[in-house]
């Protein structure tokens, strides 16, 4: 594993907080939205690739999910996509298998993390707040 | 994105008249939204496009004067797409953006007229910085070349080089061609080349020539010094750190930063020099608030860059970063007439200096001049008329007048091995093995001249060495063998 995955703090929410606040209420709703989807994207198209190494997908994906990851603040899971991309463009699928195996634990807590950030987004606006 | 845009920024975009509008190419929803939304809170103006097919008719419809441009886009390759823009509007500023793997991608896209590039994942600050830079720059047509003033001129700045020949008037195209960008350029050649004209060229071309040009030798500087003399320092952050003291990165905003021996860089700086290309800022010793400037970097080496990457003295990702636009200086020996030029140029200027009255080269020097490898390159052309001016009166250079080294240099070259120890072909390793390693370098070198015909610039290529290392090693060997 690389040392810039082990170092990395798993997710950063004060980054993640300042991009919506950024955004403001109506286009962060707008960006959990998106964030959801090609998040779910992604990860749909990582367990499909994950049992024949499909080198394409994995270093396609890997590429998004790194821009999205480091963007908004998951750490870990950047560091790890960028691993992943690394050795996909490399064609070095030793470690493959395990570096995934977290990446999809770490994708999937994310996604929820943003569906719940959505509902809680859309709860306030009904309640009228900002 | 860490932050949300300053408010300070955003009201200075607002207030520019008519800010030119940004086109935003970018396939990743969730990305175009974030990106979308930073430019606008900065007071940005900004189309956005999901695709290429989308981006370019957006473009045609309304031209943009910036360009945001994803690489990966799925339905074209972004560096045609890029170049299709570039047609419709040479004038616009494409930023390209690419994922951390693919530097490789933005480099080409820099050499095809890119204007920047930024690299996934990347921070709001950076984002904007890279807008505003772009948005600062004037339109084409570029600005008419003027002569470099800056510190650090050279004797024979009247014009950036002296030299018509093929391969001189080759980087004087592509100094023009590449001073309207930000893109980095890093020159490389033999020391004595004109590395440093050749930067002070590239910021007199570009619209940061009323800018400052601040030079930094970092083979000349002490490590422990160094970060502080590219970064600055503040009071009291070291001993001896009196006052605040601004750095070279800071002394340039708003013009040029020449890094010369780059390769020299302590790994350490290396580091902090990377950060501050990918953020713009910069952090002064002992300082705990980065501070935005607006620089263009050229920095320069005798060495093989990538070679000391090869070897872990130089790291690779900023190797890529700065490694955009090369251009190579070519020594004299390979640059045919320009040494006559040269020396006649100077030899003018020198004796104007000094109160001589000097008529010009004879032939034999001239024809001298051309036979000589000059390892010392422009440097040792100056030198050796400085010399001629001061201690001679005047009228036409003789050889009479020449150093007296400088003519038993002349025997260097054409380079026929005093010994031909044995041909190329014949070499084994069981020939070698028993003799030193003096010895054994000396077979090499000469039988690798022996298969390259005598040239020095081919063989040294093989051997990867500089060919000047290669003179000397051969003028060395000829000095025991007299």
């Amino acid at each position: 594993m690389p040392e810039l995955a082990e170092r990395a703090e798993e997710f950063d929410e004060v980054r993640f907080r300042a991009l919506l606040d950024l955004a403001g209420p109506s286009t962060a709703r707008e960006l959990t939205l998106r964030l959801d989807k090609d998040l779910t994207g992604v990860a749909s198209a990582l367990s499909g690739a994950a049992n024949g190494a499909d080198a394409q997908v994995l270093r396609a994906q890997s590429h998004i999910l790194l821009a999205i990851a480091g963007t908004i603040g998951a750490n870990r899971l950047y560091a790890l996509s960028l691993h992943l991309n690394q050795m996909a463009r490399a064609a070095e699928f030793g470690l493959v298998a395990e570096v995934l195996r977290e990446i999809m634990v770490l994708l999937h807590r994310l996604i929820d993390l943003v569906r719940a950030t959505h509902r809680r987004l859309v709860s306030q606006t009904r309640a009228g707040q900002p | 994105m860490n932050r949300p845009a300053r408010a300070s920024t955003a009201r200075a975009a607002a207030a520019r008249p008519a800010p030119p509008s940004i086109l935003l190419i970018e396939d990743t929803p969730s990305l175009q939204l974030i990106y979308s939304t930073v430019l606008q809170g900065a007071g940005h103006k900004t189309r956005v496009a999901t695709s290429a097919d989308e981006g370019l008719a957006a473009f045609t419809a309304a031209p943009a004067g910036v360009v945001l441009l994803d690489l990966g886009l799925p339905d074209r390759d972004g560096l045609a797409l890029m170049q299709e823009i570039l047609g419709q509007k040479p004038e616009t500023r494409i930023i390209v953006i690419t994922a951390n793997g693919s530097i490789n991608k933005a480099v080409e896209a820099m050499r095809a007229g890119a204007h920047e590039f930024l690299v996934k994942p990347f921070d709001e600050g950076r984002l904007l910085a890279a807008v505003r830079n772009a948005l600062d720059q004037p339109g084409l047509p570029r600005p008419p070349f003027t002569a470099p003033t800056a510190p650090g001129a050279q004797v024979l700045a009247l014009r950036p080089f002296l030299g018509s020949s093929e391969v001189m008037e080759r980087i004087h195209s592509k100094i023009t061609s590449v001073a309207s960008s930000m893109a980095t350029v890093f020159i490389t050649g033999e020391s004595g080349t004109g590395k440093e004209l050749c930067a002070l060229a590239v910021h007199g071309s570009s619209s940061r020539g009323k800018g400052p040009f601040i030079a930094l030798n970092c083979g000349a500087i002490p490590h422990d010094l160094l970060e502080s003399e590219v970064f600055g320092h503040v009071k009291g952050s070291f001993t001896g750190a009196v006052s605040d003291r601004p750095g070279a990165a800071t002394a340039a905003d708003g013009g040029t930063l020449f890094l010369d021996e780059i390769c020299e860089m302590a790994l350490a700086l290396q580091t902090k020099l990377l950060r501050f290309l990918q953020t713009s800022t910069v952090l002064p010793v002992g300082a705990t608030k980065p501070q935005k400037v607006n620089v263009r970097i050229v920095c320069a080496t005798n060495r093989d860059p990538l070679d000391a990457v090869r070897r872990g003295q130089f790291r690779e990702d900023l190797y890529y970063r700065l490694f955009v636009v090369p251009i190579h200086m070519p020594p004299l020996r390979d640059r045919g007439n320009d040494v006559i030029e040269i020396a006649e140029s100077a030899l003018q200027q020198f004796a104007a200096e000094e109160g001589r009255a000097f008529d010009g080269l004879s032939r034999e020097v001239a024809d001298l001049f051309r036979r000589l490898p000059w390892p010392g390159n422009v440097r040792q052309v100056l030198n050796v008329i400085r010399n001629v001016v001061v201690l001679n009166e005047g009228g036409v250079v003789t050889p009479a007048m020449l150093p007296e080294d400088l003519a038993s240099a002349s025997e260097v070259r054409p380079l026929q091995p005093a010994a031909p120890l044995a041909d190329a072909e014949d070499l084994g390793l069981d020939s070698l093995l028993g003799r030193p390693l003096a010895e054994v370098e000396r077979i090499i070198v000469t039988a690798t001249l022996a298969r390259h015909g005598g040239s020095v610039p081919k063989a040294a290529r093989v051997l990867d060495l500089s060919p000047s290392t290669l003179y000397r090693k051969l003028e060395g060997w000829a000095r025991d063998a007299s």
